[in-house]
């Protein structure tokens, strides 16, 4: 039949130990129609952050009435999931499975919580604000509801895109792995924006049934993307009915001690987290300083978001052509922190030049350094990461990534308020500002030994395979 | 490890674990409806 | 469970989306006919205020 001939295939296929699971990768390289395919669990994680931080943010505040400290509680739940993509990476790397997937359970699984968290957070947030007859109940009611649904979805999303960049990964042959994390960020950010735009249109007259029926539709949505998305994307792995060895069976904490032993691991690492920090501790930032400060209309403050992304989507196509022609990936980002310290000082120094053209240009330019620094870390794990341990290398990447983006914006709004009503407003922006810069300073001194050391790595890694 | 194939081309241990995936499935969707639809009595008893 | 070793008689691809299917047309079709059968649920989607806690539903 059909499987003992793809068995064979899959047999000569070994031969070349590069593509080992997969031997459609090995015939002919992956069709951009697929990539693109495989690109949608970005989308639906693009969404649910929209949803998440931006509409549901705004939603619970403006038209439940919710206090601010309750929901900023609530938003900032999924943060604390994050540390935990690692376990997650680890554990589909480990994935014991008769049917031979390793990816494709993790993937369905947290399509299913995030769906499920979708599918009670309308009820769970009308009950947290009390509306309907829900104020005859406690209140512990509401808020319990409320963070399950937004620490299901956290979970949800952490889970798809930690998996889904590792599946991404086993399908890709190296040199092609700039193009896809291209691809990814590019589809995240596509995600993005086309929600928040459509998620403002739908939720313009706002209703309770509006409410229900627009993040009930996201859930759905997030089933049908996620689903088309690894739709017989994963191979099943030919060596399943092999019996395994029974020293395979590792736990995290061995998987971890052998993954932080390799070549600058932790140093790469804190490399990924200052960098994300100092690249998003602006993100709330922006717009009242256009506002506030630089008296920008409106309009004009919101076509900063417009800017932002311009220069993101410029990064990261910048990055997929250079790294692509096998341009070292943390030297990438290494320039991306660089092109990030005359963004940030362009920024300062609008205030006191009061110009909204210095501060346009800062903030695009700080769009171009966060898209080419992402990408090149994003590149660099991919690329350093031991085949058998794809899901852990992406999971810590994600981890610190996502943590640090995370503690950075909250903090950066927490410092700003602090600061500026400590001394003036302008103050408040620019100590965070400066700090951004301080540390950009220190990523750039503690990336300086990735640089050159990086041609020893991929031979020493070559000959080991 | 056994190696019986049944009719499908699934051997038993493939046919336990997906079985087993999709009772998890059930459970977990079944769990979260119940939860949706308890939270929306809350709201109000059906939304009179 | 005796019920695990059904998939070695019965194909996934069929048996599989059969199952998930039935539970979204299922659930799809009490929710439709209750919208369609009474009148609260349509007023509600369409957007008419939910009655006070004093007015209970009828």
């Amino acid at each position: 039949m059909l499987r003992t001939s793809r068995r064979l295939v899959d047999g000569w296929a070994d031969l070349g130990t590069r593509f080992l699971p997969f031997a459609d990768a090995a015939n002919a390289d992956l069709p951009l129609s697929r990539l693109l395919r495989l690109s949608l669990f970005q989308v639906s994680c693009g969404m649910a952050m929209v949803l998440l931080m931006g509409t549901l943010n705004r939603v619970m505040i403006v038209e439940l009435h919710v206090p601010a400290a309750l929901v900023a509680i609530m938003v900032s739940l999924p943060i604390f999931f994050a540390p935990l993509r690692a376990v997650i990476g680890f554990r589909s790397d480990a994935h014991r499975s008769a049917l031979g997937w390793k990816r494709v359970p993790f993937i369905w699984r947290g399509s299913m919580v995030q769906f499920g968290g979708f599918a009670i957070m309308p009820f769970a947030l009308l009950v947290l604000a009390g509306a309907g007859q829900s104020a005859h109940y406690p209140a512990w009611i509401g808020q319990l509801a409320a963070g399950l649904a937004f620490l299901l979805v956290g979970a949800g999303v952490h889970t798809v895109q930690t998996v889904g960049l590792a599946l991404a990964t086993d399908l890709v042959p190296e040199e092609d792995q700039p193009k896809v994390v291209g691809l990814m960020y590019v589809m995240l950010l596509a995600g993005m924006i086309v929600s928040a735009l459509a998620f403002g249109v739908l939720l313009e007259t706002y209703t309770p049934g509006r409410l229900v029926q627009v993040i009930q539709g996201a859930a759905v949505l997030t089933l049908i993307l996620n689903v088309l998305a690894v739709w017989k994307q994963e191979a099943r792995d030919p060596r399943r009915h092999e019996p395994r060895p029974p020293i395979a069976e590792v736990d995290f904490q061995d998987a971890w001690g052998v993954f932080r032993r390799g070549p600058d691991a932790l140093r790469r690492l804190l490399v990924v987290g200052l960098g994300t920090a100092a690249f998003s501790m602006e993100d709330v930032l922006l717009e009242p300083y256009g506002g506030e400060i630089l008296r920008m209309s409106v309009s004009d403050t919101t076509l900063l978001t417009a800017t932002l992304s311009a220069g993101g989507l410029f990064g990261f196509w910048l990055a997929s052509v250079v790294l692509g022609r096998g341009y070292d990936a943390f030297r990438m980002a290494g320039i991306g922190a660089l092109v990030g310290l005359p963004a940030f000082a362009l920024v300062i120094a609008a205030a006191p030049l009061d110009s909204p053209g210095w501060f346009g240009t800062g903030v695009m330019l700080i769009g171009v350094g966060g898209g080419l620094f992402g990408h090149g870390t994003l590149t660099a794990t991919m690329r350093a990461a031991p085949r058998d341990a794809v899901g852990l290398a992406l999971g810590a990447w994600g981890a610190v990534q996502a943590t640090a983006a995370g503690v950075a914006v909250g903090l950066g709004g927490i410092l700003r308020d602090v600061y500026a009503a400590a001394t003036e407003p302008v103050l408040g922006y620019i100590f965070v500002y400066s700090l951004e810069l301080l540390l950009l300073v220190v990523t750039i001194a503690a990336m300086v030994p990735l640089a050159g050391w990086r041609r020893d790595h991929a031979t020493t890694r070559k000959q080991a395979a | 490890m056994s190696e019986k194939v049944g009719l499908t081309g699934l051997t038993e241990a493939e046919s336990e674990e997906l079985h087993r995936n999709l009772i998890q499935g059930t459970q977990f969707f079944g769990m979260i409806a119940a939860l949706a639809h308890l939270l929306a009595y809350i709201y109000t008893p059906w939304l009179g | 469970m005796i019920y695990g070793k059904m998939w070695t008689v019965v194909k996934p691809t069929v048996g599989v989306p059969l199952l998930i299917g039935a539970v979204a047309v299922g659930s799809f079709a009490v929710h439709l006919a209750i919208t369609t059968h009474t009148t609260w649920v349509s007023k509600f989607l369409n957007g008419e205020p939910i009655n006070a806690p004093a007015a209970a539903s009828s």
